[in-house]
Protein backbone atom coordinates (compact mmCIF):
# COMPACT_ATOMS: atom_id res chain seq x y z
CA UNK A 1 0.00 0.00 0.00
CA UNK A 2 1.48 3.23 -0.90
CA UNK A 3 -0.94 6.44 0.19
CA UNK A 4 -0.61 8.89 -1.74
CA UNK A 5 -2.58 12.10 -2.39
CA UNK A 6 -2.47 13.46 -5.99
CA UNK A 7 -3.59 17.11 -6.95
CA UNK A 8 -4.52 18.93 -9.92
CA UNK A 9 -3.67 22.45 -9.10
CA UNK A 10 -5.00 23.87 -12.57
CA UNK A 11 -8.52 22.80 -11.42
CA UNK A 12 -8.27 24.89 -7.47
CA UNK A 13 -10.02 27.91 -7.46
CA UNK A 14 -8.94 29.00 -4.50
CA UNK A 15 -12.17 28.77 -2.63
CA UNK A 16 -10.23 27.33 0.55
CA UNK A 17 -13.27 24.85 1.69
CA UNK A 18 -10.64 21.79 2.20
CA UNK A 19 -8.93 24.49 4.60
CA UNK A 20 -12.14 25.33 6.74
CA UNK A 21 -13.29 21.09 6.39
CA UNK A 22 -9.89 20.59 7.62
CA UNK A 23 -10.20 22.54 10.22
CA UNK A 24 -13.33 21.31 11.10
CA UNK A 25 -12.61 17.91 11.05
CA UNK A 26 -9.44 18.20 12.86
CA UNK A 27 -10.23 20.41 15.19
CA UNK A 28 -6.85 22.75 14.96
CA UNK A 29 -6.35 25.85 17.12
CA UNK A 30 -7.49 28.90 15.87
CA UNK A 31 -5.28 30.57 13.25
CA UNK A 32 -3.29 27.30 12.70
CA UNK A 33 -3.83 24.95 9.66
CA UNK A 34 -2.89 21.90 8.84
CA UNK A 35 -3.47 22.49 5.00
CA UNK A 36 -2.97 25.29 2.54
CA UNK A 37 -3.53 27.25 -0.87
CA UNK A 38 -0.34 28.91 -2.17
CA UNK A 39 -0.52 31.38 -4.81
CA UNK A 40 1.33 32.75 -7.92
CA UNK A 41 0.69 36.01 -8.45
CA UNK A 42 -0.40 36.84 -12.25
CA UNK A 43 2.00 38.87 -13.86
CA UNK A 44 -0.24 41.30 -15.92
CA UNK A 45 2.48 42.33 -18.12
CA UNK A 46 3.12 39.40 -19.42
CA UNK A 47 1.27 37.87 -22.47
CA UNK A 48 -0.47 35.15 -20.53
CA UNK A 49 -0.43 36.52 -16.85
CA UNK A 50 -1.42 33.03 -15.19
CA UNK A 51 -2.21 33.30 -11.79
CA UNK A 52 -2.01 29.59 -10.71
CA UNK A 53 -3.25 28.21 -6.95
CA UNK A 54 -1.56 25.47 -5.37
CA UNK A 55 -3.25 23.19 -2.56
CA UNK A 56 -0.87 21.53 -0.32
CA UNK A 57 -0.44 19.60 3.02
CA UNK A 58 2.11 17.71 4.83
CA UNK A 59 3.67 15.60 1.80
CA UNK A 60 4.27 12.85 3.79
CA UNK A 61 7.49 12.58 1.84
CA UNK A 62 9.57 9.31 1.15
CA UNK A 63 12.32 10.63 3.04
CA UNK A 64 11.33 13.04 5.74
CA UNK A 65 13.38 15.18 7.09
CA UNK A 66 10.87 16.07 10.42
CA UNK A 67 11.69 12.30 11.06
CA UNK A 68 15.38 12.21 12.35
CA UNK A 69 14.97 15.76 14.37
CA UNK A 70 12.66 14.18 16.44
CA UNK A 71 14.33 13.19 19.56
CA UNK A 72 11.87 10.82 20.62
CA UNK A 73 10.56 9.06 18.12
CA UNK A 74 6.87 10.15 18.16
CA UNK A 75 7.14 11.64 14.63
CA UNK A 76 8.00 8.05 12.70
CA UNK A 77 6.79 6.85 8.87
CA UNK A 78 4.60 3.58 8.35
CA UNK A 79 7.39 2.22 5.73
CA UNK A 80 3.22 -0.51 4.63
CA UNK A 81 1.62 2.73 3.50
CA UNK A 82 4.01 5.38 3.73
CA UNK A 83 2.22 7.61 6.38
CA UNK A 84 4.05 9.93 8.35
CA UNK A 85 2.32 9.92 11.60
CA UNK A 86 2.91 11.83 14.79
CA UNK A 87 2.06 8.94 18.40
CA UNK A 88 0.40 11.94 20.40
CA UNK A 89 1.78 9.66 23.34
CA UNK A 90 5.39 10.00 22.86
CA UNK A 91 5.22 13.48 21.62
CA UNK A 92 6.94 15.84 24.27
CA UNK A 93 5.92 19.03 22.17
CA UNK A 94 9.49 19.92 22.14
CA UNK A 95 9.13 21.75 18.58
CA UNK A 96 12.42 20.25 17.28
CA UNK A 97 10.60 18.73 14.20
CA UNK A 98 8.47 22.33 12.97
CA UNK A 99 11.59 23.84 11.22
CA UNK A 100 12.97 20.50 10.20
CA UNK A 101 10.13 20.67 7.65
CA UNK A 102 10.54 22.10 4.58
CA UNK A 103 7.06 22.84 3.54
CA UNK A 104 5.75 24.51 7.06
CA UNK A 105 3.60 21.35 7.10
CA UNK A 106 3.93 21.23 11.19
CA UNK A 107 3.02 23.42 14.01
CA UNK A 108 3.04 23.23 17.58
CA UNK A 109 -0.70 22.49 18.77
CA UNK A 110 -1.09 25.29 21.95
CA UNK A 111 -3.65 23.35 24.05
CA UNK A 112 -2.57 19.63 23.22
CA UNK A 113 0.87 20.06 23.82
CA UNK A 114 2.22 18.18 20.98
CA UNK A 115 3.69 18.67 17.01
CA UNK A 116 0.36 18.34 14.90
CA UNK A 117 -0.09 17.80 11.02
CA UNK A 118 -2.12 16.42 8.31
CA UNK A 119 -2.90 12.87 8.63
CA UNK A 120 -4.64 12.17 5.76
CA UNK A 121 -7.63 12.52 8.40
CA UNK A 122 -6.90 9.16 10.49
CA UNK A 123 -9.56 9.45 12.31
CA UNK A 124 -11.96 9.89 9.84
CA UNK A 125 -10.61 6.74 7.28
CA UNK A 126 -10.77 4.62 10.58
CA UNK A 127 -14.83 5.21 9.98
CA UNK A 128 -14.44 4.19 6.61
CA UNK A 129 -14.27 8.27 5.03
CA UNK A 130 -12.17 9.90 2.97
CA UNK A 131 -10.38 13.14 4.23
CA UNK A 132 -12.10 15.86 4.77
CA UNK A 133 -9.79 18.34 2.09
CA UNK A 134 -10.67 15.84 -0.60
CA UNK A 135 -14.42 14.97 0.08
CA UNK A 136 -15.28 18.85 0.93
CA UNK A 137 -13.56 20.42 -3.11
CA UNK A 138 -15.86 20.46 -5.39
CA UNK A 139 -13.44 20.84 -8.17
CA UNK A 140 -11.93 17.43 -7.48
CA UNK A 141 -8.65 19.32 -7.40
CA UNK A 142 -7.44 16.86 -4.52
CA UNK A 143 -7.72 13.32 -4.70
CA UNK A 144 -6.28 10.73 -1.94
CA UNK A 145 -6.42 7.24 -1.90
CA UNK A 146 -3.29 3.87 -2.37
CA UNK A 147 -1.38 4.21 -5.37
CA UNK A 148 -0.42 0.56 -5.45
CA UNK A 149 -4.59 -0.31 -6.08
CA UNK A 150 -5.05 0.56 -9.74
CA UNK A 151 -8.48 1.42 -9.23
CA UNK A 152 -8.20 4.35 -6.83
CA UNK A 153 -8.68 7.60 -7.45
CA UNK A 154 -5.38 8.83 -6.75
CA UNK A 155 -4.14 5.72 -9.00
CA UNK A 156 -6.40 7.01 -12.13
CA UNK A 157 -5.74 9.97 -11.77
CA UNK A 158 -1.34 9.54 -11.77
CA UNK A 159 -1.47 6.59 -14.44
CA UNK A 160 1.07 7.93 -16.95
CA UNK A 161 0.63 11.44 -16.40
CA UNK A 162 3.66 13.82 -16.14
CA UNK A 163 4.07 15.23 -12.24
CA UNK A 164 5.82 17.60 -10.09
CA UNK A 165 6.85 16.74 -6.49
CA UNK A 166 7.82 19.97 -4.81
CA UNK A 167 11.45 19.61 -3.26
CA UNK A 168 13.93 22.60 -1.32
CA UNK A 169 16.74 22.17 -4.09
CA UNK A 170 19.47 20.04 -2.83
CA UNK A 171 16.92 18.06 -0.39
CA UNK A 172 15.41 15.43 -1.36
CA UNK A 173 12.33 14.23 0.34
CA UNK A 174 10.14 12.75 -2.42
CA UNK A 175 7.14 13.92 -1.43
CA UNK A 176 4.01 11.46 -1.77
CA UNK A 177 1.97 14.40 -2.69
CA UNK A 178 1.89 14.78 -7.00
CA UNK A 179 1.22 17.66 -8.84
CA UNK A 180 -0.15 16.04 -12.26
CA UNK A 181 1.11 18.04 -15.08
CA UNK A 182 2.65 21.52 -13.86
CA UNK A 183 2.34 23.41 -10.73
CA UNK A 184 3.05 27.08 -9.40
CA UNK A 185 4.88 28.58 -7.30
CA UNK A 186 7.79 26.06 -6.48
CA UNK A 187 10.44 28.27 -4.91
CA UNK A 188 8.54 29.01 -1.29
CA UNK A 189 10.02 25.82 0.85
CA UNK A 190 12.60 26.54 2.99
CA UNK A 191 15.77 24.62 3.92
CA UNK A 192 15.49 22.35 7.16
CA UNK A 193 16.85 23.27 9.89
CA UNK A 194 17.76 21.43 12.77
CA UNK A 195 17.22 23.38 15.60
CA UNK A 196 20.28 24.69 18.05
CA UNK A 197 19.31 22.26 21.16
CA UNK A 198 19.48 19.53 18.79
CA UNK A 199 22.23 20.23 16.65
CA UNK A 200 23.80 20.81 19.90
CA UNK A 201 22.50 17.52 21.72
CA UNK A 202 23.99 15.01 18.54
CA UNK A 203 26.84 17.25 17.39
CA UNK A 204 28.70 17.86 21.21
CA UNK A 205 26.39 16.79 23.85
CA UNK A 206 25.98 13.14 23.05
CA UNK A 207 29.68 12.96 21.83
CA UNK A 208 31.06 14.42 24.72
CA UNK A 209 29.27 12.40 26.86
CA UNK A 210 29.63 8.91 25.80
CA UNK A 211 33.51 9.69 25.52
CA UNK A 212 33.48 11.24 29.20
CA UNK A 213 31.69 7.71 30.17
CA UNK A 214 33.50 5.51 28.09
CA UNK A 215 37.09 7.07 29.06
CA UNK A 216 35.69 6.70 32.92
CA UNK A 217 34.81 3.02 32.00
CA UNK A 218 38.04 2.34 30.86
CA UNK A 219 39.90 3.84 33.48
CA UNK A 220 37.61 1.62 36.13
CA UNK A 221 37.99 -1.18 33.89
CA UNK A 222 41.87 -0.96 33.95
CA UNK A 223 42.16 -0.36 37.76
CA UNK A 224 39.74 -3.50 38.55
CA UNK A 225 42.11 -5.43 35.99
CA UNK A 226 45.04 -4.31 38.71
CA UNK A 227 43.47 -4.51 41.42
CA UNK A 228 42.38 -8.34 40.20
CA UNK A 229 45.30 -9.37 38.08
CA UNK A 230 48.52 -8.14 39.80
CA UNK A 231 47.99 -9.35 42.86
CA UNK A 232 51.03 -7.21 44.00
CA UNK A 233 50.09 -5.70 47.48
CA UNK A 234 48.51 -2.93 46.56
CA UNK A 235 45.00 -4.32 46.91
CA UNK A 236 44.68 -3.59 50.49
CA UNK A 237 46.33 -0.38 50.33
CA UNK A 238 43.88 0.35 47.37
CA UNK A 239 42.47 3.59 49.64
CA UNK A 240 45.99 5.05 49.53
CA UNK A 241 47.69 6.17 52.50
CA UNK A 242 46.60 8.03 54.99
CA UNK A 243 48.57 11.06 56.72
CA UNK B 1 35.11 -3.67 67.84
CA UNK B 2 33.55 -0.70 68.72
CA UNK B 3 31.20 0.36 65.57
CA UNK B 4 30.32 3.82 64.79
CA UNK B 5 26.22 4.80 63.30
CA UNK B 6 26.65 5.91 59.40
CA UNK B 7 23.45 5.68 58.21
CA UNK B 8 20.34 6.18 59.71
CA UNK B 9 17.39 3.66 58.61
CA UNK B 10 15.60 6.79 56.71
CA UNK B 11 19.01 7.40 55.27
CA UNK B 12 19.26 3.67 53.83
CA UNK B 13 16.07 3.75 52.54
CA UNK B 14 16.23 6.78 50.51
CA UNK B 15 19.47 5.91 48.96
CA UNK B 16 18.58 2.35 47.72
CA UNK B 17 15.19 3.62 46.72
CA UNK B 18 17.26 6.56 44.71
CA UNK B 19 19.53 4.11 43.65
CA UNK B 20 16.74 1.45 42.43
CA UNK B 21 14.77 4.01 40.33
CA UNK B 22 17.43 6.06 39.13
CA UNK B 23 18.26 2.58 37.23
CA UNK B 24 14.92 2.41 35.98
CA UNK B 25 14.67 5.74 35.00
CA UNK B 26 18.02 5.17 32.83
CA UNK B 27 16.70 1.92 31.39
CA UNK B 28 13.32 3.01 30.74
CA UNK B 29 14.97 6.57 29.26
CA UNK B 30 17.78 5.09 27.32
CA UNK B 31 14.66 3.60 25.46
CA UNK B 32 13.23 6.94 24.45
CA UNK B 33 15.76 7.70 22.71
CA UNK B 34 16.22 6.72 19.37
CA UNK B 35 18.93 7.35 16.58
CA UNK B 36 22.82 8.82 17.00
CA UNK B 37 21.22 9.31 20.63
CA UNK B 38 20.51 5.76 21.52
CA UNK B 39 22.72 4.83 24.44
CA UNK B 40 22.65 1.19 23.44
CA UNK B 41 21.20 1.62 20.28
CA UNK B 42 17.82 1.49 18.22
CA UNK B 43 17.63 -2.54 18.76
CA UNK B 44 17.95 -1.51 22.33
CA UNK B 45 15.14 0.83 21.98
CA UNK B 46 12.87 -0.98 19.53
CA UNK B 47 13.23 -4.05 22.36
CA UNK B 48 12.06 -1.83 25.55
CA UNK B 49 9.50 0.07 23.70
CA UNK B 50 7.72 -3.19 22.56
CA UNK B 51 8.22 -4.38 26.21
CA UNK B 52 6.35 -0.97 27.63
CA UNK B 53 3.43 -1.68 24.41
CA UNK B 54 4.87 0.99 22.31
CA UNK B 55 6.73 4.35 22.72
CA UNK B 56 4.17 6.54 24.02
CA UNK B 57 3.42 3.18 26.67
CA UNK B 58 7.32 3.94 27.50
CA UNK B 59 7.24 7.55 28.21
CA UNK B 60 4.33 7.01 30.49
CA UNK B 61 6.22 4.31 32.44
CA UNK B 62 9.42 6.78 32.48
CA UNK B 63 6.91 9.33 33.83
CA UNK B 64 5.31 7.82 36.37
CA UNK B 65 8.78 6.58 37.58
CA UNK B 66 9.45 9.79 37.70
CA UNK B 67 7.01 10.97 39.75
CA UNK B 68 7.62 7.66 41.99
CA UNK B 69 11.50 9.34 42.61
CA UNK B 70 10.15 12.93 43.17
CA UNK B 71 7.50 10.85 45.77
CA UNK B 72 10.35 9.07 47.55
CA UNK B 73 12.94 12.80 47.72
CA UNK B 74 9.88 14.18 48.94
CA UNK B 75 8.73 12.05 51.99
CA UNK B 76 12.59 11.83 52.76
CA UNK B 77 12.90 15.35 52.99
CA UNK B 78 9.03 16.20 54.74
CA UNK B 79 10.03 13.50 57.40
CA UNK B 80 13.87 14.20 57.60
CA UNK B 81 14.65 17.87 56.98
CA UNK B 82 17.17 17.97 59.53
CA UNK B 83 19.39 14.69 58.11
CA UNK B 84 18.93 15.86 54.44
CA UNK B 85 20.41 19.58 55.56
CA UNK B 86 23.78 17.97 57.45
CA UNK B 87 24.16 16.08 54.10
CA UNK B 88 23.67 18.92 51.86
CA UNK B 89 25.98 20.86 53.92
CA UNK B 90 28.44 18.14 54.27
CA UNK B 91 28.67 17.18 50.67
CA UNK B 92 28.76 20.72 49.79
CA UNK B 93 31.56 21.86 51.92
CA UNK B 94 35.00 21.89 50.42
CA UNK B 95 37.35 21.95 53.32
CA UNK B 96 41.21 22.52 53.29
CA UNK B 97 43.03 19.53 51.59
CA UNK B 98 40.25 18.30 49.42
CA UNK B 99 41.17 19.68 46.19
CA UNK B 100 44.95 17.98 46.46
CA UNK B 101 43.11 14.25 47.94
CA UNK B 102 41.02 14.60 44.18
CA UNK B 103 44.32 15.61 42.59
CA UNK B 104 46.62 12.44 44.15
CA UNK B 105 43.51 10.22 44.48
CA UNK B 106 43.19 8.86 40.49
CA UNK B 107 46.78 8.10 40.05
CA UNK B 108 46.54 5.80 42.98
CA UNK B 109 43.13 4.27 41.50
CA UNK B 110 44.79 3.35 38.46
CA UNK B 111 48.25 2.29 39.44
CA UNK B 112 47.53 1.08 43.01
CA UNK B 113 49.57 2.96 45.61
CA UNK B 114 53.28 1.97 45.47
CA UNK B 115 53.80 2.03 41.93
CA UNK B 116 51.93 5.33 41.18
CA UNK B 117 54.34 6.42 44.16
CA UNK B 118 57.29 4.43 42.15
CA UNK B 119 56.03 6.80 39.26
CA UNK B 120 56.71 9.80 41.35
CA UNK B 121 52.92 10.11 42.16
CA UNK B 122 52.24 11.65 45.28
CA UNK B 123 50.52 9.60 47.38
CA UNK B 124 49.95 10.80 50.55
CA UNK B 125 46.57 11.85 50.91
CA UNK B 126 45.20 14.88 53.05
CA UNK B 127 42.58 13.17 56.39
CA UNK B 128 38.77 13.18 55.19
CA UNK B 129 35.66 13.90 57.04
CA UNK B 130 32.01 12.23 57.18
CA UNK B 131 32.56 12.08 53.24
CA UNK B 132 35.67 11.91 51.36
CA UNK B 133 36.31 14.34 47.88
CA UNK B 134 35.04 11.54 45.81
CA UNK B 135 31.86 10.93 47.89
CA UNK B 136 31.55 14.83 48.18
CA UNK B 137 31.75 15.70 44.25
CA UNK B 138 29.39 12.75 43.20
CA UNK B 139 27.20 13.62 46.10
CA UNK B 140 27.30 17.22 44.58
CA UNK B 141 26.78 16.06 40.66
CA UNK B 142 23.90 13.28 41.64
CA UNK B 143 22.02 16.52 43.66
CA UNK B 144 22.61 19.03 41.23
CA UNK B 145 22.08 16.44 38.29
CA UNK B 146 18.94 15.41 40.15
CA UNK B 147 17.44 18.88 40.38
CA UNK B 148 18.12 19.75 36.87
CA UNK B 149 16.31 16.17 35.91
CA UNK B 150 13.32 16.52 37.69
CA UNK B 151 13.15 20.53 36.38
CA UNK B 152 13.41 19.77 32.41
CA UNK B 153 11.37 16.80 33.16
CA UNK B 154 8.49 18.27 34.36
CA UNK B 155 8.92 20.70 31.54
CA UNK B 156 8.86 18.28 28.78
CA UNK B 157 6.11 15.88 30.65
CA UNK B 158 4.12 19.16 31.35
CA UNK B 159 4.51 20.90 27.94
CA UNK B 160 4.57 24.05 30.50
CA UNK B 161 7.07 25.86 28.48
CA UNK B 162 7.45 27.57 24.73
CA UNK B 163 8.73 25.29 22.15
CA UNK B 164 12.15 26.56 21.61
CA UNK B 165 12.32 25.81 24.86
CA UNK B 166 11.46 22.05 25.33
CA UNK B 167 13.85 21.01 23.24
CA UNK B 168 16.63 22.27 25.34
CA UNK B 169 15.02 20.50 28.14
CA UNK B 170 15.74 17.04 25.94
CA UNK B 171 19.31 18.38 25.85
CA UNK B 172 20.06 18.98 29.21
CA UNK B 173 18.15 15.86 30.32
CA UNK B 174 20.60 14.68 28.56
CA UNK B 175 23.64 15.86 30.11
CA UNK B 176 22.48 15.93 33.47
CA UNK B 177 22.19 11.95 32.83
CA UNK B 178 25.16 11.46 31.04
CA UNK B 179 27.25 13.61 33.71
CA UNK B 180 25.79 11.52 36.89
CA UNK B 181 26.05 8.10 34.68
CA UNK B 182 30.15 8.83 34.48
CA UNK B 183 30.14 9.91 38.21
CA UNK B 184 27.84 6.46 39.18
CA UNK B 185 30.42 4.55 37.50
CA UNK B 186 32.96 5.43 39.66
CA UNK B 187 30.68 5.43 42.74
CA UNK B 188 29.59 1.85 42.13
CA UNK B 189 33.55 0.73 41.39
CA UNK B 190 34.56 2.04 44.76
CA UNK B 191 31.80 0.57 46.73
CA UNK B 192 31.48 -3.12 44.97
CA UNK B 193 34.98 -3.30 43.42
CA UNK B 194 37.63 -1.81 46.04
CA UNK B 195 37.58 -4.04 48.83
CA UNK B 196 39.27 -1.63 51.29
CA UNK B 197 35.76 0.17 51.30
CA UNK B 198 33.95 -3.42 52.18
CA UNK B 199 32.74 -1.98 55.51
CA UNK B 200 30.99 1.22 53.86
CA UNK B 201 29.24 -0.77 51.68
CA UNK B 202 27.97 -3.17 54.41
CA UNK B 203 26.98 0.83 56.49
CA UNK B 204 25.07 1.04 53.97
CA UNK B 205 22.93 -1.88 55.04
CA UNK B 206 23.08 -2.79 58.88
CA UNK B 207 23.76 1.49 59.05
CA UNK B 208 27.53 1.69 61.19
CA UNK B 209 30.93 0.92 60.36
CA UNK B 210 33.58 -0.52 62.73
CA UNK B 211 35.43 2.55 64.68
CA UNK B 212 38.65 1.92 63.36
CA UNK B 213 37.75 1.49 59.73
CA UNK B 214 36.56 5.53 60.73
CA UNK B 215 39.42 7.00 62.34
CA UNK B 216 41.57 5.43 59.17
CA UNK B 217 39.01 6.45 56.03
CA UNK B 218 37.25 9.83 57.95
CA UNK B 219 39.94 10.51 60.42
CA UNK B 220 38.10 14.28 60.52
CA UNK B 221 34.43 12.71 61.01
CA UNK B 222 33.64 14.28 64.21
C1 LIG C 1 23.11 0.09 42.92
C2 LIG C 1 24.34 0.28 43.18
C3 LIG C 1 24.82 1.22 44.29
C4 LIG C 1 25.59 0.84 45.33
C5 LIG C 1 26.13 -0.55 45.60
C6 LIG C 1 25.81 2.01 46.15
C7 LIG C 1 26.54 2.02 47.32
C8 LIG C 1 26.73 3.12 48.16
C9 LIG C 1 27.38 3.11 49.41
C10 LIG C 1 28.02 1.88 50.07
C11 LIG C 1 27.38 4.37 49.91
C12 LIG C 1 27.96 4.82 51.26
C13 LIG C 1 29.36 5.28 51.16
C14 LIG C 1 29.86 5.59 52.55
O1 LIG C 1 29.07 5.78 53.46
O2 LIG C 1 31.09 5.67 52.72
C15 LIG C 1 26.70 5.21 48.97
C16 LIG C 1 26.51 6.56 49.10
C17 LIG C 1 25.90 7.36 48.14
N1 LIG C 1 25.26 6.91 46.99
FE1 LIG C 1 25.23 5.01 46.30
N2 LIG C 1 25.18 3.07 45.58
C18 LIG C 1 24.54 2.64 44.43
C19 LIG C 1 23.80 3.41 43.56
C20 LIG C 1 23.64 4.79 43.67
C21 LIG C 1 22.94 5.60 42.72
C22 LIG C 1 22.26 5.09 41.44
C23 LIG C 1 23.04 6.89 43.15
C24 LIG C 1 22.51 8.16 42.52
C25 LIG C 1 22.71 8.52 41.32
C26 LIG C 1 23.79 6.88 44.39
C27 LIG C 1 24.09 8.01 45.13
C28 LIG C 1 24.80 8.01 46.32
C29 LIG C 1 25.16 9.22 47.05
C30 LIG C 1 24.86 10.65 46.58
C31 LIG C 1 25.84 8.81 48.18
C32 LIG C 1 26.45 9.70 49.27
C33 LIG C 1 27.73 10.33 48.82
C34 LIG C 1 28.73 9.32 48.42
O3 LIG C 1 28.97 8.34 49.13
O4 LIG C 1 29.31 9.50 47.33
N3 LIG C 1 24.14 5.58 44.68
N4 LIG C 1 26.32 4.41 47.89
S1 LIG D 1 6.10 17.33 4.55
FE1 LIG D 1 7.27 17.90 6.34
S2 LIG D 1 6.11 17.05 8.03
FE2 LIG D 1 5.36 16.03 6.19
S3 LIG D 1 6.62 14.17 6.05
FE3 LIG D 1 7.61 15.72 4.79
S4 LIG D 1 9.14 16.63 6.18
FE4 LIG D 1 7.66 15.54 7.46
S1 LIG E 1 7.35 18.09 18.94
FE1 LIG E 1 7.98 17.06 17.05
S2 LIG E 1 10.15 16.58 17.42
FE2 LIG E 1 9.29 17.02 19.42
S3 LIG E 1 8.64 15.02 20.21
FE3 LIG E 1 6.84 15.91 19.16
S4 LIG E 1 6.93 15.07 17.10
FE4 LIG E 1 8.95 14.77 18.00
S1 LIG F 1 -6.09 14.83 4.56
FE1 LIG F 1 -7.24 15.57 6.32
S2 LIG F 1 -5.66 16.34 7.68
FE2 LIG F 1 -4.71 16.19 5.68
S3 LIG F 1 -5.01 18.20 4.75
FE3 LIG F 1 -6.74 16.94 4.10
S4 LIG F 1 -8.31 17.37 5.60
FE4 LIG F 1 -6.41 18.09 6.49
Amino acid sequence: MKLAMVIDSSRCVDCKACMISCSTANETPPGRHRNWIKTKPPEYSAARPGGHFQPGACMHCEYPTCVPACPSGATWRKTETGEVLIDEGLCIGCGNCVPACPYGARYIHGKRRVADKCDYCASRRVQGLEPACVGTCLTKARVFGDLDDPGSEAAKRLGKAKFVQLEYPGVATRPAMFYVKETAPDNWMRKPEAPASLRFLSDFAAPGVKTLVGLVGFGLLAALARVLLLKDGDAKQQGGAHE
Amino acid sequence: MNKRMRHSLADRCMHWGNALLWLLLFFSGAGLLQGGLAPFGDGYTAAVRKLAGGGSGLLRLHIILGCVWMGIFSLYIALNAKSAASFLREIFSVRPGDLIWLRRKPAIMLLGEHRAAALGFETKLPPQGFYNMGQKAFGMLSVTAGVTLVATGLIMATGFAPPGFAGWCVTIHYIACGLTLAGLLVHLYMTLAVPEERPGLKSMFSGSVPEDYAKHHHANWE
